[in-house]
C-alpha cells in the first residue's frame, strides 16, 4: 500500500479569503490571543442547552461548545476552518482515501492524570459505531475497522473513499476507556476528557462551567474559567451582554443596531458557514419544470434581501456552501437579480398559475425566517407565480424536510460543523433525504470528490455548483454572518461554525 | 367530608389520566423524533433505523398500551435525548426554580394588594383608590415579556444593579419577581377593591356598626372575610397557572423552570419528557383546585358539603 503524507498542511486552503466584505470583521475587535493577559472568568452565553453531553452519544451543535473545551478529536477545526493536529500528530492515508493511519501524540494527560493511549481512541470509535442510538454514528458509519497496526497508529479502514474524513475525526471527542466503561453512569455528570478545559458544575437550565487544565498538552488556554450560560431568548442575550452578565452572545441581524453606539457592548460580525436556500421539490407539478425553477432563482434579488433585512451582514451566493467550507468555489457566479428575465422563463415554460407551496419556520432556526420568507414570496409573486405560504415550527418544517415531505417549495439552510461541503452534496444533491431530483449526474459527482485528493476538489465541486446552476436542484440564496454581542474587552476571533472554542477566548483588561 | 375529597381525587385522576392521553396522541401525530437528533448528515435508513431503536416505529396502540403501563406503575418513560435518564428526574428538577418565583412572587403580588384594598376602605380615600387602580391598570396594558424587558433596561443595562438574567442568586430573583408579582398584584387589587365595596352596603356591615364597632375593625374583621370569596377562585386558578411555568418570563430571564424544559422539550420532540412535564402541571392544576374548593368550604358554610 502506498501512503501520501499530508500531515498538518491539509485543508489549509480553506482560509484563502475567509474574512470578506464590507462587514466589519472579526479582525476588528483584535482577533486571537495576541497581546491578551492571562486570567480572568467569562460568561459566554448560548441560545440552546445541549440535553446531553456525552460525546460518544450525542452530536449536538450546542454540545460541541462544551466539546471543544473538554475534549480533543485527533484532528482540530481552528476558528478559520483549517485543520490541525489534534490528538493525532500526524496521518497518512492511501492513495483512494479509504485507508488512514493517525499517529496518536505521546504524553497527552487526560483531565484525571492518565496518558492517553490508543486504546481510547480505539475504544471511542468501536463505542460509537456498536451503539444502536449515539447520534454520532451517522458520522462515522462509513468505518469497516478500526486498530493499532502498530505501537501508537491508529488505521481506520474505511467502506468507500472519504476525503473529508480528516474533517469527520476533528468532531469525534476521545474518551478516556478506564473511565467511560466504568462509570458510564456518572460520566456526564463528571466527564474527563484530554481538553484545554476541565469540567467543574452543570447546573441544568441554567449553566455549564469549565476551568483552565493546566495539564494539557497544548498550548494552554489563557482564561481561568469559562462560564456557558444557557440564555434562549434573543433580547436577553442582548441586554445580558450589555448589563455585563454576559461576555458573548449570537444574536440575530435586526439586534445589531440596537447595540450600535452603546459603550457597553460591541458587535462582531464574522463570516459563517451556513448556507440559507430554497430548497425545491423538483418531482412536483410546475417546479418540474427546469425553467420554473430557474425562473425562480434569478427573480430573487439576493443582495437587496441582505441589505433590506439582514443589514447588511451577508454574502449573495450562487452556490450550497459558504466560504471558508470545504467545497466553496471562490468567484463562482452568483445568479444576477433580473425580475422580466424570470416573466419571460416562466412565459416560455407555460406556466399556468398552479399554487406552489413555499413551507418555512415560524419559530426556532432561522434567524428572521418569517421575514425571509414574506420577502420571498413577494419577488416570486412579482414574477408571477402563485405562492402559498405555509408556516410551521422548526421541528415540524425539519421532520417533514427529513421525511421527504414537502411538497413545492421550501425555506431553509445548511451549516455543516465539520466544515466540509461533503455532507451538503449528499444531503441536497446525492441521494439524501433533500433530494428530490435523484438526478445520477450529481450522484456520480460526488462519489468522484468522495475520492479526489485535495487539489482536485475544489474542481469537482465547481463541476457541482455548475450543474446545480443549470437545473436549479435547490436555489442558493446566501450566506448571513454570525453576530455576536460581545464585552468590548473580550479577545476573541468568532469561528464560521458559530461554536465558542473557549480556548481562543481571553480578556485584555 | 372525606367522601367529598375522595369523590374529587377519583375525578383529578381521570383529569390526570385525559391529559396524558390527549398529550400521548398529539405528540405522536406531530412526527418521529429520529430526525430531529441525527441532524448531521443521516441517511432515510439510519433515521428509520434509530426511529425502530427507540421503538416509534410500532402501532400506536402498542406503544400507548406500553405507555399506559408503564404510568400505573409510575414509570414515565426516559428522555430519548438522554439515554437512560429518566424524563420525571428531568422535570422534577425544574420544579424547585418554578415554585420558588410562582410562589414569592404570589405572595407578594397577593399581600401587597391585600394591604392596599384595606388601605383604601380603611381610609376611605379615593386618591388611594385612583393610584391603585389607574397605576395598577398601566401594569395590566403592558405585556409580561416588555415589562420585564423593561426592568431589564433600568435596572441592570442602566443602573447595573441587577443581574438580568439567570438562577444564580438571591438578587437574581428580583426583576422576575418584580414582574409578575405586579401582574398578579394589579389583578387581586381590583378584585378586592370592587368586592369590599360590594359588601360595604350589605346589611350585615351595618349592623356591625350598630353594634360600636370601628371602621377598621368593620373592614377587617367582617368585609374582608366575606370580600375573599371570589379571590379565592381566581387566585387558585392563578397560582396553578404560575406554578405550572410562567413561560414568558421564564423565557424573558433565562428562568430554569417547567415552561422552560417544556417548550426545549416540545421543540426535540422528546415525547417522554412532555408528558412527564404535562403530568405535573395538571396534577398543580388539580390539587390546586381541591385545595381551593376545601378552602371554600372551610371559609364559607354556605358551599359545605351536606
Amino acid at each position: 500500500m502506498k501512503f501520501k503524507t499530508i500531515g498538518a498542511l491539509a485543508a489549509a486552503l480553506l482560509t484563502a479569503g475567509l474574512l470578506s466584505g464590507c462587514m466589519p470583521t472579526a479582525a476588528d475587535a483584535g482577533g486571537g490571543n495576541a497581546g491578551a493577559e492571562t486570567g480572568g472568568d467569562v460568561t459566554l452565553a448560548m441560545a440552546a442547552e445541549p440535553s446531553n453531553t456525552d460525546p460518544i452519544m450525542t452530536r449536538s451543535i450546542a454540545a460541541w461548545n462544551m466539546y471543544y473545551a473538554i475534549y480533543d478529536g485527533l484532528t482540530r477545526i481552528t476558528a478559520s476552518g483549517e485543520i490541525e493536529p489534534g490528538l493525532a500528530e500526524s496521518w497518512e492515508h492511501n492513495d483512494d482515501l479509504s485507508v488512514w493511519d493517525f499517529t496518536i501524540r505521546t504524553g497527552v494527560q487526560f483531565h484525571n492524570g492518565e496518558e492517553l493511549t490508543a486504546a481510547d481512541v480505539i475504544y471511542t470509535y468501536e463505542t460509537i459505531l456498536g451503539s444502536d442510538i449515539s447520534t454520532n454514528r451517522p458520522a462515522v458509519a462509513m468505518v469497516k475497522s478500526v486498530e493499532e497496526v502498530e505501537p501508537g497508529v491508529v488505521r481506520f479502514t474505511l467502506n468507500n473513499p472519504f476525503s473529508a474524513w480528516l474533517n469527520q475525526v476533528a468532531t469525534i471527542g476521545i474518551v478516556p476507556e478506564a473511565v467511560y466503561s466504568v462509570e458510564l453512569e456518572k460520566f456526564v455528570d463528571s466527564p474527563v476528557g484530554t481538553g484545554p478545559f476541565s469540567f467543574v458544575s452543570w447546573n441544568h437550565g441554567v449553566n455549564y462551567v469549565v476551568e483552565r487544565f493546566d495539564g494539557y498538552w497544548g498550548e494552554p488556554a489563557a482564561l481561568d474559567s469559562v462560564t456557558f450560560a444557557f440564555v434562549g431568548a434573543e433580547d436577553a442575550r442582548v441586554t445580558g451582554v450589555e448589563s455585563g452578565t454576559l461576555d458573548a452572545a449570537v444574536i440575530p441581524p435586526n439586534q445589531v443596531p440596537v447595540l450600535e453606539g452603546s459603550t457597553q457592548a460591541s458587535v462582531i460580525a464574522a463570516p459563517s458557514n451556513q448556507v440559507i436556500f430554497l430548497g425545491v421539490n423538483t418531482t412536483a407539478g410546475a417546479l418540474g419544470n427546469e425553467l420554473v425553477r430557474q425562473a425562480i432563482s434569478v427573480a430573487i434579488d439576493r443582495e437587496a434581501l441582505i441589505t433590506q433585512l439582514l443589514g447588511g451582514y451577508g454574502e449573495a451566493t450562487g452556490q450550497l456552501v459558504a466560504e471558508g467550507v470545504t467545497g466553496h468555489v471562490a468567484g463562482f457566479p452568483v445568479p444576477v437579480y433580473d425580475a422580466a428575465e424570470a416573466k419571460a422563463l416562466l412565459k416560455k415554460a407555460g406556466y399556468d398559475g398552479e399554487e406552489i407551496t413555499l413551507n418555512y419556520a415560524t419559530v426556532g432556526g432561522l434567524a428572521m425566517s418569517v421575514e425571509i420568507a414574506q420577502a420571498i414570496e413577494g419577488y416570486l409573486t412579482t414574477a408571477g407565480l402563485n405562492i402559498k405560504l405555509v408556516g410551521a415550527e422548526q421541528a415540524s418544517q425539519s421532520l417533514a424536510i427529513a421525511n421527504h415531505q414537502i411538497s413545492g417549495l421550501y425555506l431553509s439552510y445548511w451549516s455543516p460543523s465539520s466544515m466540509d461541503g461533503d455532507v451538503v452534496v449528499s444531503q441536497l444533491l446525492a441521494g439524501g433525504p433533500e433530494d428530490y431530483a435523484r438526478d445520477p449526474a450529481f450522484a456520480e459527482l460526488y462519489l468522484k470528490q468522495q475520492s479526489a485528493s485535495e487539489s482536485e476538489r475544489a474542481s469537482v465541486f465547481e463541476e457541482i455548483w455548475q450543474r446545480n446552476a443549470e437545473v436549479v436542484s435547490h436555489v442558493p440564496l446566501f450566506s448571513p454572518s454570525n453576530n455576536f454581542a460581545v464585552n468590548p474587552s473580550l479577545s476573541w476571533k468568532p469561528a464560521a461554525d458559530g461554536i465558542f472554542r473557549a480556548s481562543d477566548v481571553a480578556l485584555t483588561q | 367530608m372525606t367522601k367529598y375529597v375522595a369523590r374529587r381525587l377519583l375525578q383529578a385522576a381521570l383529569t390526570v389520566f385525559c391529559v396524558l392521553t390527549i398529550a400521548f396522541v398529539l405528540g405522536r401525530a406531530s412526527g418521529k423524533p429520529a430526525a430531529l437528533m441525527l441532524t448531521e448528515g443521516a441517511t432515510e435508513q439510519q433515521i428509520h433505523d434509530l426511529n425502530e431503536t427507540l421503538g416509534f416505529n410500532r402501532p400506536l396502540l402498542e406503544q400507548y398500551l406500553d405507555f399506559a403501563t408503564g404510568v400505573l406503575s409510575g414509570d414515565f418513560g426516559n428522555s430519548y435525548r438522554n439515554p437512560g435518564v429518566p424524563a420525571i428526574t428531568l422535570i422534577a428538577e425544574r420544579l424547585p426554580a418554578t415554585m420558588t418565583l410562582a410562589l414569592t412572587a404570589f405572595a407578594v403580588g397577593l399581600a401587597l394588594a391585600l394591604i392596599a384594598a384595606l388601605a383604601i376602605h380603611i381610609r376611605g380615600s379615593k386618591l388611594l383608590r385612583s393610584l391603585f387602580i389607574w397605576g395598577g391598570s398601566m401594569r395590566q396594558s403592558i405585556p409580561d415579556f416588555f415589562f420585564g424587558v423593561l426592568l431589564v433596561l433600568i435596572f441592570s443595562v442602566g443602573l447595573g444593579a441587577l443581574p438580568s438574567l439567570g438562577y444564580t442568586g438571591p438578587s437574581s430573583f428580583v426583576l422576575p419577581v418584580a414582574t409578575i408579582a405586579t401582574a398578579q398584584f394589579v389583578l387581586y387589587v381590583r378584585l378586592l377593591d370592587s368586592s369590599l365595596s360590594e359588601q360595604a352596603g350589605q346589611e350585615y356591615v351595618r349592623t356591625a356598626y350598630a353594634r360600636g364597632k370601628s371602621h377598621p375593625a368593620v373592614v377587617v374583621t367582617e368585609m374582608l372575610p366575606n370580600a375573599l370569596l371570589p379571590v379565592l377562585t381566581v387566585a387558585g386558578l392563578n397560582l396553578a397557572g404560575l406554578l405550572g411555568g410562567a413561560v414568558i418570563v421564564e423565557q424573558v430571564f433565562a428562568w430554569p423552570g417547567l415552561g422552560e424544559v417544556l417548550i426545549t422539550a416540545v421543540s426535540q420532540r422528546d415525547f417522554a419528557v412532555v408528558q412527564a412535564g404535562l403530568l405535573v402541571v395538571a396534577m398543580i392544576f388539580v390539587i390546586v383546585n381541591i385545595a381551593v374548593d376545601v378552602l371554600y368550604s372551610v371559609i364559607d358554610p354556605r358551599v359545605r358539603p351536606s
